[in-house]
């Protein structure tokens, strides 16, 4: 599960937050100018202090690295000599690295796969989930256990399921009269296996959050709908996917983010491999820095990294906001 | 039966319910979530069931769907020869110094935000919440640097638990929750808080931590997961088999020569406390996620 799931949507400011700010805003002060400004002095040192411990570790370990990446991605950086400036050295080095476009395709094609199967699919199972009189709750658990999996677990209990040999998978499928296949050994069917062990084990937040949509839906809404003689399809269309929209937007967009930063599950069921078919961005990254000990080279592709991602976002958020005003 | 909650009403009608169509539909229905479950539990039953057998049958082609001599001595070996327990241990340190950490200072911030009026809250507020919006692997690598040598101090963070805890505090996601409950407390409270003469660390302790109940117990479950099933970072800055979380051992002691019933007990053992908080929170879980849909 991913950690940010807490956090899908602010809430927008409600009417409650003003008025409590602005009843403590006229609350009663001490008596008499002088003391009036020596307390609101102490107030802002205390304020200060409060907040100190939280953002001088931002500082320390988000600000600062984060402007060190930047500057890292334009010098000579390998942790024993001291750094010098290459200008655009790193983003040649990296850009005519083999892998680099691959990693690039690869990352492509599971954000496709993730986003299909882990954020839009788990929709149709939460609306199968809401027609239910009984065994909601059974099932909403069925969605949401393989979520709690820790990753590493999940990807290494697949690659034993998956595994070509003793694996649980091909004897299943040869009960079918389908031949053993190779499934994370070849370089054609790793991409799509790998993606599998990942949907598996994330569809459920997506699910959880459509179920908890789904309950909010007024049942007037179909009610309405009813009498005027729409059928199912209908009904769906033009009432519940209105009232999931904001929902589906959000979760594509959450999807999108973290499907392109896929690391743990190629890393450690393929390291990329075969043939680097498998490999991601993030693990590109990571195999410069801590394999090749390039910290200047990792640097820059996080850089190009972020750029691409920062556009995908910014024109997500630009078609989805035209298409909200039509 | 749920049948008469207004919420719980879903697309079909009750009178189609009850028509031919209407369960044809119903029972598809089921179906496709049959077969959900069976693919979502599975996986569950054959981490267990393997983790029964004994190191031959494991490996036999094809697989035995229940174990033959079902034995539990996998969780033993793994718990008392392969240290099972100490990496367990580790898990629950590295988790609760994160979580006891990060609330805290998290709390601290939120509060002093919300309701201490500090110069530059505004600023401040952007300057913690964008972080949001950056992917991790922005500053991963430059990271890990300052773990090997922190700026100022000049030490080292690897293998000591602070490589972990330190980087930890930081979850702006934490403070935007907690900034935004703390906005909807009403102003009373407070204002009688100060009548009374309270400070603000006392007004913080006796009123707005009660209060905060339901947050607090949504931010540190999630915390929990999280840092449970975090992997890449105590991967790098835990190179020490004494300090291996659960994650980091079990994917250490793959292949190698550990027979595989007790590296499947190993994954047991590391799932089991996540299975438990979701059993036991589910509720809160759900609301988390309702929490921050903002309704």
């Amino acid at each position: 599960m991913r950690e940010d799931a807490a956090v899908i949507m602010p809430p927008a400011d409600s009417p409650a937050t003003l008025s409590g700010r602005e009843r403590e805003a006229t609350a009663p002060a001490a008596p008499g100018r002088r003391g009036r400004r020596r307390a609101s002095a102490r107030r802002r040192l205390v304020a200060l202090a409060y907040l100190a411990p939280m953002l001088v570790t931002m500082a320390v370990f988000v600000y600062y690295p984060l402007v060190q990446g930047f500057s890292y991605a334009f010098q000579k950086v390998n942790l024993l000599d001291p750094p010098v400036a290459v200008g655009l050295e790193n983003f040649r080095r990296v850009l005519a690295d083999p892998a680099f476009w691959p990693a690039w395709q690869n990352v492509g094609l599971y954000t496709v796969l993730i986003l299909f199967f882990a954020n839009l699919l788990p929709l149709v199972i939460s609306l199968a989930i809401h027609e239910l009189r009984w065994g909601r709750s059974f099932f909403q658990l069925a969605a949401c256990l393989p979520m709690m999996m820790p990753p590493v677990v999940t990807a290494l209990l697949f690659d034993w399921i998956f595994d070509p040999g003793a694996g649980l998978l091909n004897s299943l499928l040869s009960t079918f009269g389908i031949g053993p296949q190779p499934f994370l050994q070849s370089p054609s069917q790793s991409l799509p296996s790998v993606a599998a062990i990942a949907i598996w084990g994330s569809w459920g937040l997506a699910a959880l959050v459509y179920l908890a949509a789904l309950q909010q839906i007024p049942p007037e809404l179909y009610e309405a709908t009813e009498i005027d003689g729409a059928g199912i399809v209908r009904r769906i269309r033009h009432v519940t996917l209105p009232q999931v929209r904001g929902q589906i937007l959000i979760l594509l967009l959450l999807g999108i983010i973290s499907a392109s930063q896929i690391f743990t599950q190629p890393y450690v069921l393929t390291g990329g491999g075969p043939a680097d078919s498998t490999v991601s961005v993030v693990q590109l990254v990571y195999r410069y820095a801590f394999e090749y000990g390039d910290l200047g080279g990792a640097s820059a592709l996080s850089l190009m990294f972020l750029v691409v991602l920062a556009c995908i976002s910014a024109g997500y958020m630009a078609v989805t906001n035209r298409m909200a005003r039509i | 039966m749920t049948a008469h909650e207004t919420s719980a009403r879903g697309v079909i009608g009750d009178a189609a319910r009850r028509t031919g169509r209407g369960r044809l539909v119903l029972a598809a229905l089921l179906v496709l979530l049959l077969v959900m479950a069976a693919l979502s539990f599975f996986p569950f039953y054959w981490l267990l069931a393997s983790s029964a057998k004994t190191p031959l049958e494991i490996v036999q082609s094809p697989p035995s769907w229940w174990p033959a001599d079902f034995s539990l001595a996998s969780y033993s070996q793994a718990w008392s020869s392969l240290d099972f327990a100490l990496y367990f241990g580790n898990s629950v340190v590295i988790s609760a110094g994160v979580l006891l950490l990060r609330l805290s200072i998290c709390l601290l911030a939120a509060y002093s935000l919300s309701r201490l009026r500090p110069p530059l809250a505004g600023v401040l507020m952007f300057l913690i919440t964008v972080i949001i919006m950056v992917p991790p692997i922005t500053y991963f690598v430059p990271q890990y640097v300052n773990i090997t040598d922190v700026p100022f101090l000049g030490i080292s963070l690897v293998n000591t638990w602070w490589a972990i805890w330190l980087p930890g505090i930081t979850a702006p996601v934490v403070i935007l929750l907690f900034k935004q409950f703390f906005d909807q407390l009403p102003g009373e409270l407070f204002e009688a808080a100060a009548i009374d003469g309270a400070g603000s660390l006392r007004t913080l302790f006796r009123v707005v931590m009660p209060l905060s109940r339901p947050v607090l117990a949504v931010t540190a479950i999630y915390t929990f997961i999280g840092v449970w099933q975090d992997f890449l970072w105590p991967l790098l800055t835990l190179p020490d088999d004494q300090l291996w979380p659960l994650e980091v051992a079990i994917f250490r002691l793959r292949g190698g020569s550990v027979p595989l019933n007790i590296q499947m007990a190993g994954m047991v053992i590391a799932t089991i406390p996540m299975v438990a908080v979701f059993l036991i929170f589910q509720r809160q879980i759900v609301r988390g996620i309702v929490l921050s849909e903002g309704k």
